[in-house]
């Protein structure tokens, strides 16, 4: 119910009008398990999509990229005593915290919520080599050829790619055909995909820990 | 359409749904679950392959790119392995036909899977290098799921085949007593009386039962009381009911049932006590004392005719008494009569009151075939003998063949039938039955045989079959008639008889060759012959009951019939009649004769035989009509068809 609601908000906000409003319930949630600067946290977030929608792509990248870097780096075994847990944008701001997945997706779904178009954003799994391990970032293409610009929580600036001598690309994914196939066919669901078990999985478990 | 087959029907039809039902469904479920299959299939492969392909575009090496997409695309499960540059530009595509072995067309074109496709970029490092994009070969998923289909409307043919063989068993089985139910009824129609005695386990089957049951016997018991009922009407008919002798119609019958059973040796006596003074009795001292005085005359004729073997005792009318006693000789008779008298004249000892002239006997002893009129003649002028003789006197006379001019000897009459037979001359006659309701509507045409004797004299039935019947001629006499009847057929189809009745003697049906001779005959008859009804005297058929029966089955079996005439002379019960099941009964015409003196004695007796013979769907008729006050009264009995010069007398056929 809970991700329903916040997954229309997402997807809706560039195309209507309407302002983006996380639910009251859901704010009295949060407050109860996280404290209210938990809920503050939510409330700039929500300002965050209904100021900025008028900025260009460059500066939308900024303001996000800004903003989510502003929270803590937690492994996800201290976090959710789970390896490799993808948390929702609301549980990632709810708890402060998260991996550079959660990272990631909170910023892929906010800059998406702000209008900018998911050709353009991809999610690429890198290679980091200083600490040595798997990472993952935000990548934005102005144009498909183009080198793109890296959104990452390890540094706290945006960099085109070719100065990221730190990362290794292993393999990119777009956002557009990972969660929803209605960019293709004829409008009939294909089918609950193994691509959608991730964010099955995310459906299933967000409203538990919130409730 | 039977109840059986309705549930039959029913039973296929939610077979049918349920495994439309099921079919769908699993069609639907498998096609859902290949769909998952192939959309998974070809995102794994298109993830791994555009892996795989990352660091050799970086090479910019199409020759190896074009190796590795055909490594995997030659595995043949792909429909569509294809790679564009990022402006959707084909760099290399490998598609393969789609052609599906052993799937009928028509299956395809309903479940129609499209085949997912499934895309992956190639990156050349940071920068996008293009799209792969993978579609799963379908025919492996049409395969899989016609089969799946083929084995699910297999096992629903078999599982469908046995509920079918089973539950129609079932059914039968749970249907059984409504079948039982039927037949009961049927009985019922038939006046057969079934219960079921074992009662099934359905509760609305059971109670069906159980009023079946219910009104079974209820009926068994009604037609039961109605046929006792008739049967004490017609003791009544028969009884005098002061002294409990019999009356004039139970002599006559006795009479002539007796004549007819013996057969060699003719000898017996008949006698007639008169009171002389009964009316001076009455006067004087009251009809109590008269009837009495009557009762007391009874009790004596009881007393002393007690250790006769074969007797029959009525009041005929007023002081009369008759005595008939076969197989006694002259000696004996002589001997009956003077203690009678003794006994009589020891009334007036007793009683001062009576006269001492109190009664005479005349009687006849007879040694040859003797006729009742011509017994009650002879019986009456012996008693006028009797008087001459003085008070309280009797009088015997032998009653010799010469005096009789219709019974001649024994000898002359074997002469006479054998010459006919011989012969074949033989007359017939036919006389109509018509319905009550439309005197011109002809029920039946009965045929009547007569024979010419010596003297040109023209003999009925009546007088020569008697005799036939003790000589053993009667089955060769029948077969003539028969044969007679059955070779002047068209004349009867002419004079449009299509009902015709013949006369048979139940004695006949005891040769067998002429029964089958008969029945070989009638299986030989035209289409369009008359329907033939076998005609028996009721007393006859009940003495041969066993006989006729059977043959009534055999003529039923061959769309002909039997009836009974002389019917309410017999002194059996009815219960026979439900076994015999004729097609009508005639009411003996001594009933016919009688309805307008007896203050409605007859009457009554009529209308009872004609409810119990109605009970059992036989028709009624009354022969012997002709008066127009006879048929008023009959009019009113509830009987079917009458028979008798008031409507026509019987005709020579013409030949």
């Amino acid at each position: 119910m809970l991700l329903a609601a916040l997954f229309f908000c997402l997807t809706g906000i560039g195309k209507s009008n309407n302002l983006f409003t996380l639910p009251q319930d859901l704010l009295l949630a949060v407050k109860d398990q996280y404290g209210e600067y938990a809920k503050r946290r939510l409330l700039a977030w929500q300002t965050l999509i209904r100021d900025n929608s008028h900025l260009t792509d460059t500066a939308k990248l900024e303001v996000v990229n800004t903003f989510f870097n502003q929270l803590q780096f937690i492994d996800d075994m201290t976090h959710w005593k789970k390896s490799d847990y993808w948390a929702t944008p609301v549980e990632f701001l709810a708890s402060g915290g998260g991996d550079c997945e959660d990272f990631s997706l909170a910023k892929y779904f906010t800059i998406k919520a702000l209008g900018v178009s998911e050709k353009k954003l991809n999610m690429t799994y890198v290679k980091a080599l200083q600490p040595n391990q798997a990472h993952m970032v935000v990548t934005y293409y102005s144009t498909p050829r183009a080198i793109p610009l890296v959104l990452d929580n390890l540094i706290s600036d945006i960099q085109p790619a070719t100065k990221r001598k730190d990362l290794i690309p292993v393999y990119s994914f777009n956002g557009s055909g990972l969660w929803l196939a209605k960019s293709r066919g004829k409008g009939q669901k294909v089918g609950s995909s193994d691509r959608l078990r991730r964010w099955r999985n995310l459906i299933n478990r967000m409203p538990k820990g919130l409730n | 359409m039977t109840l059986h087959r309705q549930l039959f029907i029913f039973t296929l039809f939610l077979v049918s749904i349920l495994f439309l039902g099921v079919w769908v469904e699993k069609l639907q479920s498998t096609r859902s679950f290949l769909m998952t299959q192939l959309e998974s299939h070809a995102q794994d492969t298109a993830t791994s392959l555009a892996l795989s392909l990352s660091p050799i575009m970086s090479e910019d090496d199409i020759p190896t790119v074009n190796t590795m997409i055909n490594a995997v695309f030659d595995r043949g499960y792909y429909r569509v392995i294809s790679l564009k540059d990022t402006e959707q530009n084909v760099i290399t595509e490998r598609t393969l036909k789609v052609e599906i072995e052993g799937v009928p067309n028509w299956f395809i074109d309903l479940i129609s899977i499209d085949s997912p496709r499934a895309e992956a970029l190639v990156m050349t490092g940071w920068i996008q290098a293009g799209v792969l994009y993978v579609e799963s070969h379908p025919g492996l998923a049409y395969q899989t799921i016609w089969d799946t289909m083929i084995r699910i409307s297999i096992y629903f043919f078999f599982a469908g085949l046995i509920i079918l063989i089973v539950g129609s068993r079932g059914l039968r089985l749970l249907l059984r007593p409504l079948k039982e139910v039927e037949l009961q009824a049927e009985a019922i129609c038939r006046k057969e009386y079934h219960i079921q005695k074992t009662l099934p386990k359905t509760r609305e089957l059971r109670h069906v039962v159980e009023s079946m049951n219910r009104m079974t016997s209820q009926v068994r018991d009604m037609f039961a009381r109605q046929a006792k009922v008739a049967e004490r009407l017609q003791r009544k008919a028969y009884c005098d009911q002061l002294t409990g002798l019999g009356n004039r119609r139970y002599m006559n019958a006795q009479v002539e049932a007796r004549l007819a059973a013996e057969q060699e040796k003719i000898q017996g006596a008949f006698l007639m006590l008169q009171l002389d003074n009964l009316n001076e009795v009455n006067e004087t001292a009251g009809y109590e004392a008269g009837d009495t005085l009557l009762k007391k005359i009874g009790d004596i004729l009881q007393q002393e005719t007690k250790t006769l073997k074969d007797v029959a005792l009525a009041r005929l009318n007023g002081g009369d008494f008759a005595i008939f006693m076969s197989q006694v000789n002259s000696d004996d008779a002589d001997e009956i009569a003077k203690s009678l008298i003794i006994s009589v004249t020891r009334l007036a000892v007793e009683n001062i009151s009576h006269s001492d002239n109190l009664a005479h006997i005349g009687g006849v002893f007879y040694e040859h075939p003797p006729v009742l009129s011509k017994l009650l003649a002879e019986a009456d002028n012996a008693l006028q003998a009797a008087r001459q003789k003085g008070p309280n006197k009797w009088a015997i006379k032998q009653l010799s063949a010469s005096e009789d001019t219709t019974v001649k000897g024994k000898l002359w009459w074997r002469d006479m039938l054998t010459k006919v037979l011989k012969t074949g001359d033989i007359l017939l006659y036919n006389q109509p039955v018509v319905r009550v309701d439309q005197p011109d509507k002809i029920l039946h045409q009965e045929l009547l045989s007569r024979i010419i004797v010596d003297s040109g004299k023209i003999v009925s039935a009546s007088i020569f079959v008697p005799l036939a019947e003790r000589m053993q001629l009667t089955s060769k006499l029948d077969q003539l008639v028969l044969s007679r009847i059955f070779s002047q057929l068209k004349v009867l189809t002419a004079m449009q008889a299509n009902t015709i009745a013949v006369n048979v003697s139940p004695s006949s049906l005891t040769d067998s060759t002429f029964v089958q001779w008969i029945i070989s005959e009638l299986t030989k008859l035209p289409a369009d012959a008359p329907h033939i009804i076998f005609e028996f005297p009721e007393f006859g058929a009940v003495q041969h009951i066993d006989i006729v029966k059977n043959f009534s089955n055999q003529v039923r079996g061959l769309g002909h019939s039997i009836g009974l005439d002389h019917f309410g002379q017999s002194f059996s019960n009815f219960g026979y009649l439900k076994s015999l099941h004729p097609e009508y009964v005639k009411i003996d015409r001594g009933f016919t004769k009688e309805l307008e003196s007896d203050h409605g004695d007859s009457g009554f007796f009529i209308e009872a035989l004609a409810s119990v013979a109605h009970s059992l769907d036989i028709l009624v008729i009354a022969e012997g009509v002709e008066r127009e006050e006879q048929k008023e009264l009959l009019l009113e009995m509830n009987i079917d068809a009458l028979q008798g010069y008031l409507f026509a007398k019987p005709e020579q056929l013409k030949s």
